[in-house]
């Protein structure tokens, strides 16, 4: 090749070839990639449920000044599964002179199963040991829960207790609801 | 820049290994015939990397498995671009291979001192076949489950280990739960591990030894830039064309870039029914196809000894390839067996082409893949899996039903209710069969009743059964022409609409009155009542008569159907004057029975 030498030619060759290999680069990783993020983002997009009131007990088995929990069961999508009575969860019921109140059992500082102690009659999470009264507030000082137990939507319908189910993010001061 | 490369260079030597790696030495210079590795490895490492991606969201069990593809599917962003380049990336990888073989063989490369690397070779592409087979089973639909069945029977009849090994892979004597996690493990964890190790081996082998160039190769080059350009460009067109084909979905439809398009899927797998038209993946179709040609006991020579023999003649390569015109000979296999395979194909094609009961089946089960996107799309899929939900979905189960319980005397708009003709077996020769009873697509509309009092006698209602004669004809023969078309319209449109009928409320007020009059009291014109002979509880029906015929109380209900196909000999139907139709009481479950009128009246309804 005659031209080889000439120095002007030999630089657009040279950046005519990084343009070819920066184009081939990117179409050959961009793609799959691309496609790759968007495929798992697909979480990010799917929108938590709102789930309606649920059956939860009713009235007369529930005892006075005594917390209990029970199942919460409802409809419940998860990926392309659509079940119309499956468990969602529990919630605490405490039936009390002024009225029956529902807390979610979820703890709202790293999100145990919290227990109840009868001798106590407080709320105890077996984790990290915050406590609670029966109203759902933080009982111990001490306790590194950020908030007190989330109450949930309680309706009364012919003696039958219903509870809106929903769950709410752990670890932070505000109650903000999950699901 | 350059410091911190010097800096990793230092404590890694980096710049060796891609010096390495870049700086091979081509004798002759860069050629378009050596790309078929680099796009080969390119495709693997695709196949890694949307195989990753679709482990995310896979699920493999009976119940999961073709549910979790659906989502990546139908639900996921890009799932079906996703599984798409995964599905035609596995074809890819067979095309890219053969083509890589064929180039190896030619240039003579299996020969001295590159053997152990033709074998290497020969074990990828057993790997690479192996990892297809294993990956066609886990969508768990249909085609997959009964391509696969074959695949596994085969290992089964293997002499001495076939038995056990075949237990082994399916993880049990019969196909469940166990075949698809072990199938998953082979698939995306065992094989491409192999895979890997393999190509890796393959590939420092082959640098070992270098391309094998022609012998008058003139000059020297390195891989760098000039063959890793070329090899770029290769790879990516084995891209596009892997998007192509995601996005092709054939003549009719052109390109669909959706979930649409992309990989197909059929319907979930179901062991009860048939499924004439499933097939291994078209690179297989010459093994399917070679089977037929070995009845009976013989099919292990098929099956099993003569692919082993061409395999083992392969592995002898480089011995054949040292004798006289060995080379010659090779080659020659290698183009003999090609064609052979090809030949086998193109037969299997056309033979299906002009089978009708492989293109029924895919008819069918495009129906089914169909029916079921629409149910899981409408309602998610529940608990108990995409499978149970098809078993009760009348529109699915209907046809089989009528076909398997009412074709034998009742006819569905002349055929089966699936759709074929009834026929029987005489002298040899397939016969059509005459119906003994009634025509029953369009039953419980009112279209359908106006046609029967029109002439009750005709083949599609009473005309091949004892009533032919009866009460009902006779009573025809005398009133119908004394009736105006209002009137026959009105007094069916009232025997359908009862109370409880979805459409009642939509009806026509003034026909259903005049419905009522004529069934209650006749026509001005002398035609006589319905409640001579049908009783009917309805709030506009005062008296009745005889109780002769069939209680007309829900007539073309779900109630009143189903009471008839349970036992029609009940007073309440036609008691003692029951033209020999069965009880089907105890032949139906009750979700069959359910299953079957919603199907009679939901399809009636819809026209179909």
């Amino acid at each position: 090749m005659d031209d080889a030498g000439d120095p002007g030619i030999m630089r657009r060759r040279e950046w005519f070839r990084k343009l070819m290999g920066g184009v081939m680069g990117i179409g050959l990783l961009a793609v799959p990639l691309g496609a790759g993020l968007l495929f798992l983002l697909n979480p990010l997009r799917r929108r938590a449920e709102q789930h309606g009131f649920s059956r939860v007990a009713s009235v007369d088995s529930l005892p006075l000044g005594t917390p209990r929990h029970f199942m919460v069961r409802g409809r419940r999508r998860d990926a392309w599964e659509v079940g119309a009575q499956v468990p969602l969860g529990a919630v605490y019921l405490v039936r009390q002179e002024t009225g029956i109140r529902a807390f979610q059992v979820i703890c709202p500082h790293a999100g145990c199963f919290v227990g109840y102690e009868t001798a106590r009659q407080r709320f105890l999470c077996p984790c990290h040991d915050s406590s609670f009264g029966l109203d759902g507030a933080i009982s111990n000082p001490e306790s590194p829960s950020p908030r007190g137990l989330d109450e949930l939507e309680v309706k009364i319908e012919k003696g039958e207790i219903l509870v809106r189910y929903q769950e709410f993010r752990p670890g932070v001061t505000e109650r903000i609801a999950i699901s | 820049m350059s410091r911190v490369s010097d800096w990793l260079d230092r404590r890694t030597g980096y710049r060796r290994l891609l010096s390495w790696l870049l700086y091979e030495s081509i004798p002759g210079g860069a050629r378009w015939r050596y790309v078929w590795g680099s796009t080969l490895v390119f495709t693997f490492l695709l196949q890694l990397f949307t195989g990753l991606l679709l482990w995310t969201a896979y699920s493999p069990s009976i119940r999961s498995a073709w549910e979790s593809v659906y989502f990546i599917q139908h639900q996921m962003e890009l799932g079906w671009f996703i599984r798409g380049l995964h599905h035609y990336a596995s074809h890819a990888m067979i095309v890219l291979l053969v083509c890589h073989l064929l180039q190896v063989v030619i240039a003579g490369a299996y020969r001295s001192p590159r053997e152990i690397n033709w074998w290497f070779g020969l074990l990828l592409m057993g790997l690479v076949l192996g990892t297809s087979l294993t990956g066609y089973l886990l969508p768990w639909d249909e085609r997959g489950y009964w391509a696969t069945q074959v695949t596994t029977k085969i290992l089964g009849i293997v002499p001495l280990l076939g038995p056990t090994l075949e237990r082994l892979l399916l993880g049990g004597p019969t196909y469940g739960h166990h075949t698809l996690t072990r199938f998953f493990a082979l698939h995306a964890g065992l094989l491409p591990a192999l895979l890997v190790l393999v190509t890796v081996l393959h590939v420092v082998l082959f640098r070992r030894h270098g391309v094998t160039h022609p012998e008058d190769a003139k000059g020297e080059a390195t891989f760098w830039p000039r063959q890793a350009f070329l090899d770029g460009v290769a790879c990516l067109a084995v891209l596009v064309v892997l998007v192509a084909l995601t996005g092709w979905s054939g003549s009719e439809r052109g390109f669909v870039f959706g979930p649409e398009g992309g990989a197909p899927l059929d319907a979930p797998a179901d062991p009860s029914r048939p499924s004439p038209s499933a097939r291994p993946e078209w690179y297989l179709l010459f093994l399917y196809q070679f089977l037929k040609y070995f009845p009976g006991r013989s099919e292990v020579i098929g099956a099993v000894v003569i692919p082993s023999f061409v395999v083992g003649v392969m592995l002898c390569f480089p011995f054949l390839g040292r004798v006289r015109r060995g080379h010659a000979l090779c080659v020659g296999i290698t183009f003999a067996t090609l064609t052979g395979a090809l030949l086998l194909t193109v037969t299997a094609v056309r033979e299906d082409q002009t089978r009708p009961m492989y293109q029924a089946g895919l008819a069918e089960a495009q129906q089914k893949a169909r029916r079921i996107l629409d149910l899981a799309r409408e309602n998610g899929i529940p608990p108990d899996g995409a499978l149970a939900m098809l078993h009760r979905d009348p529109q699915t189960q209907g046809p089989p039903l009528f076909r398997d319980n009412c074709s034998a005397c009742h006819r569905w708009d002349g055929h089966d209710g699936t759709g074929a003709r009834v026929t029987e077996v005489r002298d040899g020769e397939s016969v059509a069969v005459a119906p003994s009873a009634s025509d029953l697509a369009g039953f419980g509309t009112p279209q359908w009743v106006a046609g029967f009092l029109r002439d009750p006698s005709s083949e599609r209602f009473f005309g091949r059964t004892r009533h032919r004669d009866g009460t009902m004809v006779q009573w025809a023969r005398k009133n119908i022409p004394l009736m105006t078309g209002r009137e026959i319209d009105a007094v069916s449109a009232f025997i359908i609409h009862q109370p409880g009928d979805p459409k009642s409320a939509a009806a026509d007020a003034e026909l259903m009155a005049l419905g009522a009059r004529v069934f209650s009291a006749g026509t001005s014109d002398g035609a006589q009542s319905c409640v001579m002979c049908h009783q009917l509880d309805h709030p506009q029906i005062s008296g009745s008569g005889m109780a002769l015929g069939p209680d007309l109380t829900g007539y073309g209900s779900p109630e009143w159907l189903s009471g008839i196909i349970r036992d029609s000999s009940q007073p309440r139907f036609y008691g003692s004057q029951n033209s020999g139709m069965p009880k089907f009481a105890h032949r139906l479950r009750s979700q069959e029975l359910q299953l079957l009128t919603d199907w009679i009246l939901e399809e009636s309804r819809t026209g179909k």
